[in-house]
């Protein structure tokens, strides 16, 4: 039962002259949800069908679940549910029996399968829609089906590659509270995205990746340890002396500060009390100042210090 | 001209699979156009038949008849004279024809039972066992009326040899009167006749997938947005389509030239089919511009150019000439430009026996450019009808 | 295995485009083919050859005359003629308005004119009408130098105009007509045809194609259990609509394909068997999209049709004199002989080997389709 659900080790997959992954390893314990997070291109994807077996690769070794994966363990492919980026559903089968399909090739039991498939209908939210065929849905409702043909045999181990591109805020919330759902039910849970909002709000551990690399592993508040900005503090001001700016810069924790359109941002590296220590000078030099902020780092801020880019490009 | 660029960044797109369609249509058109002039001018001609003999009989009389053919036809001789291998022979063309002498021939020769006295078997796709037909019957009538007259079975078989010499130099005098357009060479009638039917299958194939991105939902949603007027799309997407066909035609004039040397191909005949087979090709273009204006998957639309292409092909004259249609058949292939085209080919050509002149060239021409006016209203009609429609 | 063969023929089913252009391709192009044959194979009634009749001033005149007066006074005329002068006759050859010049002699004469290259079916049987004309008389003439008193029976004679020679026909059909042939091509189209639903086999069950294929890739279902599913039910429902094709043109058509129905049904299925096994091979091939694909199946196949002689009628016979061997390996060729040698053969000798030979294409085909399709990693999706 401690054995990871995937072990990933020293994952090299080239395309060409291009390095897609670079001695990539990786391991998503049993019952959590591991978020890979990376910009367009940072071959998450890749990552994906390399677990999966799907693209051969360079170099590496990767074992799910203990065992070795290899294209013909048909033992662990079926534990493993996969939700494409890319919607793979029959256009000439409605809802119900394009699940119906993906089922069985896992599940052969027919009576088992028609309550597996009830189950994934419901879970969904897709009831009203049984009979529509996919060229009717709408683009939530299509990634809910595709969702529901990847998770409809009850996977341990399930693969969500961006489930919630071009996805409104209702139905990617829903999708999102249902992956936690899953969770809870048992499932472990690989979620790769761009979005951070997402891997934050959803995710217990999370990896990020970027020209094929992992820089970077923990939960996100490890994650966020791992970066010098704890704290930035922003004061409405009118003017400033440069000596006082420099005295800031002084004060215990802080390591930057400047001063452009009669803002004020002070950058801190953790400690305590910055804001107050900050509030404290400034009031004892007579400044009077206006509206006052101050936020904790997020993951945005994580990516932006590693990969040095927006996560969104 | 936005619209009219961005079609030939599509057209390239496609480009590998519209040449390997290309170079399949001009091997096959070489190889039709080849074929089908040594076919159809073989067809009907009576010359000698190839044919087989069994003969039962083995008597002066049955010899004699052998005799008598086989000095007008080709006498094979087999290996095997089974049903099956017959039948084969048959099959190959290594024999057209069998004659079977039962026993007892001589006997009801003259005994003047000659009904059904033979019997034989032949191709039934080709003319030449009924000339062969005739040659028995006339040998029989004859050899009947010298039995008729109380001569012996020798002297009659004599006599009837002797009116066969006697008869036999008088082969047809073949008069050729000189006319205007000698300077066809052969095969390049069939070269634009069968051209018709590759320009037609083969345009509709090649241009209909990039007219089919050009009708894709989301593309046709973002172009009726944007500033351009409707008939100013489609008119780009009908010019490009027309250069780009004619880029094809070009193709296969120069193909022509190659193959008929250029002299023949701009002689005032030549000429002709030139300005003829171009009108023809915007006709072609504009029907592939309709089909393609209907929202349909490629497979669908590969069926839809075979049933177009074959079926005007075998209706309107290019694999079975026209002068062999039914009348009925014909009323209604006059409503298909493709019919005017190879009237006119034939014409030139004086294939179809229609005397050759300018003003029925012309009158043709005028034909098929009404056909365009037509096609052209039916394709700014279609493409605003539904562009009105789908959004 | 039966899941998917179901719900295959489900997803078949409700491709109703595809399946209606499937279902009307032979209609259409039989109805058409039919249309343009109907008026070559019925019995040929000839209209009446215009001809040109110059009567010398001679003995031989009238009996020229006098044979072609009666030929014209039947019902069913074989001859036109217009009494004129030579001069006249040479106008009318030149303006095409007649097929030949008969002229009056001891032999009487044939002229023709070269131009008219379409004609040369009438300029024939000009010809031997002239040969038999020539042949008669001069017997009658000889009869009437030696036995003058025998003139009359045998002019009796002369009028009735026996049936000499009994048509047999060698194969097991009699009324076959020649262009039997074209619908056979046809169905040897049609039925090739089909390999575009073994490219849809081909592309959906593979990763590096679709989406689909990698979704099936990774599911515990082994690649030859899918693909041998919906092979059974591609081939089952394009043999289903096959048939229907194959019925119109039986039935209603009435073209000459019944004569032994469980065995034409099977070339039927042989045939839709090897059309979807080279969808398949042609869908393994290469990278290209399905669309692609499917151009290459009209692409490949239209000359395969071409050479078994849909559009040229005796094509196949110039390839058996030039190069025999493609008749033994052009799949469309295969399958309209199929159908041919049962309308014709007793034995069914050759029958057999057409079929052996598809059914060694079919598992070439099916054979590669498998080796492609069940590499299940790739080097780039």
């Amino acid at each position: 039962m401690n054995e990871p659900a995937v072990k990933v080790e020293n994952l090299v997959k080239r395309y060409k002259e291009i390095l897609a992954v670079d001695h990539l390893n990786l391991e998503i314990r049993q019952g959590e949800i591991f978020g890979l997070l990376g910009p367009n291109g940072s071959g998450k994807t890749t990552t994906i069908n390399c677990i999966l077996s799907l693209l051969s690769y360079d170099m590496g070794d990767i074992s799910i679940f203990g065992k070795p994966m290899a294209p013909n363990r048909y033992d662990i492919k079926k534990d493993i549910g996969i939700i494409m980026q890319n919607v793979a559903v029959f256009d000439e089968l409605t809802v119900y029996e394009n699940i119906d399909y993906f089922c069985g090739l896992y599940i052969k039991d027919k009576k088992i399968r028609a309550q597996y498939v009830e189950d994934a209908i419901d879970f969904v939210g897709l009831n009203d829609f049984r009979k529509f065929y996919p060229k009717k849905l709408s683009g939530g409702l299509l990634r809910r089906l595709n969702i529901a043909c990847g998770i409809a045999h009850k996977p341990k181990l399930i693969i969500l590659d961006e489930p919630t591109v071009a996805v409104d805020p209702q139905s990617r919330n829903s999708i999102l509270e249902g992956i936690q759902k899953l969770n809870e039910n048992g499932a472990t849970i690989i979620y790769t995205s761009h979005y951070m909002e997402e891997v934050e709000q959803i995710c217990t551990r999370i990896a990020i990746v970027d020209k094929g690399k992992n820089l970077a592993l923990g939960t996100k508040d490890e994650l966020k340890k791992l970066i010098k900005k704890r704290e930035i503090i922003t004061i409405d001001i009118l003017d400033i002396k440069d000596s006082d700016i420099a005295a800031i810069e002084n004060l215990p924790h802080v390591y930057d500060v400047t001063f452009e359109n009669h803002q004020l941002t002070i950058l801190c590296d953790g400690g305590q009390h910055n804001l107050i220590r900050v509030l404290d000078y400034l009031q004892s030099k007579e400044y009077s100042f206006g509206h006052v902020h101050s936020e904790l780092p997020t993951l945005n801020d994580v990516f932006l210090e590693i990969t040095g880019k927006e996560l969104r490009d | 001209m936005q619209v009219y660029k961005t079609f030939f960044k599509i057209a390239k797109k496609y480009l590998s699979s519209c040449i390997i369609y290309f170079s399949i249509f001009i091997v096959l058109l070489i190889a039709m156009s080849k074929l089908g002039t040594e076919t159809t001018n073989s067809r009907f001609e009576a010359d000698t038949v190839n044919f087989a003999v069994i003969d039962n009989d083995n008597t002066t009389a049955s010899e004699a008849l052998l005799d008598y053919l086989t000095g007008k036809h080709e006498l094979v001789t087999l290996d095997d004279y089974s049903n099956e291998s017959l039948q084969d022979y048959m099959y190959y063309e290594k024999i057209e024809y069998v004659l079977i002498i039962p026993d007892g021939y001589e006997a009801n020769l003259l005994s003047g039972k000659t009904e059904n006295i033979i019997s034989h078997s032949m191709r039934t796709d080709s003319a030449k066992g009924f000339f062969f037909n005739q040659d028995v019957n006339a040998y029989l009538d004859c050899l009947k009326l010298y039995l008729g007259a109380d001569y012996s079975l020798s002297e009659a078989l004599d006599a009837t040899k002797d009116t066969i010499e006697a008869t036999a130099d008088t082969k047809p005098e073949s008069i050729t009167f000189e006319e205007k357009n000698n300077n066809i060479v052969s095969g390049m009638t069939s070269y634009f006749q069968y051209m018709a039917y590759v320009m037609m299958s083969g345009l509709i194939i090649a241009v209909s997938p990039i007219l089919i991105t050009f009708h894709k939902r989301n593309l046709q949603e973002r172009l009726a947005c944007s500033s351009t007027a409707v008939r100013t799309q489609s008119i780009g997407i009908g010019l490009g389509c027309i250069t780009y066909c004619i880029a094809a035609w070009l193709i296969l004039m120069v193909v022509a030239m190659i193959l008929y040397r250029p002299e023949n191909m701009f002689s005032e005949t030549g000429l002709m089919f030139i300005l003829n087979s171009f009108v023809y090709t915007i006709c072609i273009t504009l029907i592939t511009l309709i089909i393609g204006s209907f929202n349909l998957e490629t497979n669908a639309l590969n069926l839809i150019s075979n049933v177009f292409g074959l079926g005007t092909s075998f209706l309107c004259g290019i694999f079975v000439p026209l002068w062999y249609l039914s009348d009925k058949v014909l009323i209604f292939s006059q409503f298909l430009p493709t019919y005017w085209y190879v009237k006119n080919i034939n014409m030139i050509s004086g294939a179809s026996g229609e005397a050759f002149s300018k003003a029925t060239y012309w009158n043709y021409i005028g034909i098929e450019a009404i056909f365009i006016a037509a096609l052209f209203a039916i394709f700014l009609l279609a493409n605003t009808q539904r562009k009105k429609k789908a959004i | 295995m039966a899941h998917i063969i179901l719900l295959s023929w489900k997803k078949l089913f409700r491709d109703k485009v595809n399946t209606f252009w499937i279902l009307c391709f032979p209609i259409v192009l039989g109805t058409l083919f039919n249309l343009a044959f109907s008026n070559l194979a019925k019995d040929e009634k000839m209209s009446p050859i215009p001809v040109a009749v110059i009567l010398e001033d001679d003995e031989y005149a009238d009996a020229l005359e006098a044979t072609i007066d009666e030929i014209t006074d039947s019902t069913d005329p074989m001859l036109d003629p217009t009494y004129c002068t030579m001069d006249e006759a040479m106008e009318l050859l030149e303006a095409k308005e007649i097929t030949g010049i008969l002229q009056s002699g001891e032999q009487v004469s044939l002229t023709i004119s070269s131009n008219m290259t379409n004609d040369t079916l009438n300029q024939s049987i000009l010809q031997a009408f002239t040969n038999e004309y020539n042949m008669q008389q001069d017997a009658i003439i000889n009869i009437l130098t030696t036995h003058p008193e025998k003139i009359a029976d045998v002019l009796d004679n002369f009028e009735t105009g026996t049936d000499y020679n009994k048509t047999v026909s060698l194969s097991r059909d009699d009324g076959a007509s020649p262009f039997t042939q074209y619908f056979f091509n046809l169905l040897a189209m049609t039925s090739l045809f089909t390999a575009v639903g073994g490219i849809k086999i081909a592309t959906e069950n593979q990763a590096n194609l679709t989406p689909l294929g990698a979704r099936k890739c990774v599911s515990p279902t082994h690649k030859l259990v899918t693909l041998v599913s919906e092979l059974i039910a591609t081939t089952t429902y394009e043999f289903l609509l096959n048939i229907i094709g194959f019925c119109y043109l039986a039935y209603v058509l009435k073209v000459d394909i019944l004569s032994r129905f469980p065995l034409s049904i099977f070339s039927l299925f042989i045939s839709c068997l090897t059309g979807v096994s080279l969808g398949l091979f042609i869908g393994s091939l290469g990278q290209k999209q399905a669309e692609f694909k499917q151009g290459m199946v009209f692409a490949v196949t239209m000359p395969m049709c071409f050479l078994s002689g849909l559009m040229i009628g005796n094509m196949r016979i110039v390839i058996e004199e030039h190069c025999p061997i493609i008749n033994k390996l052009n799949p469309a060729a295969l399958i309209s002989d199929c159908y041919y040698t049962l309308a014709t053969y007793e034995s069914l000798d050759r029958f057999k080997t057409d079929i052996i030979t598809l059914i060694v294409y079919t598992c070439i085909f099916i054979l590669f389709g498998f080796l492609v399709t069940r590499r299940q990693k790739y080097a780039s999706l």
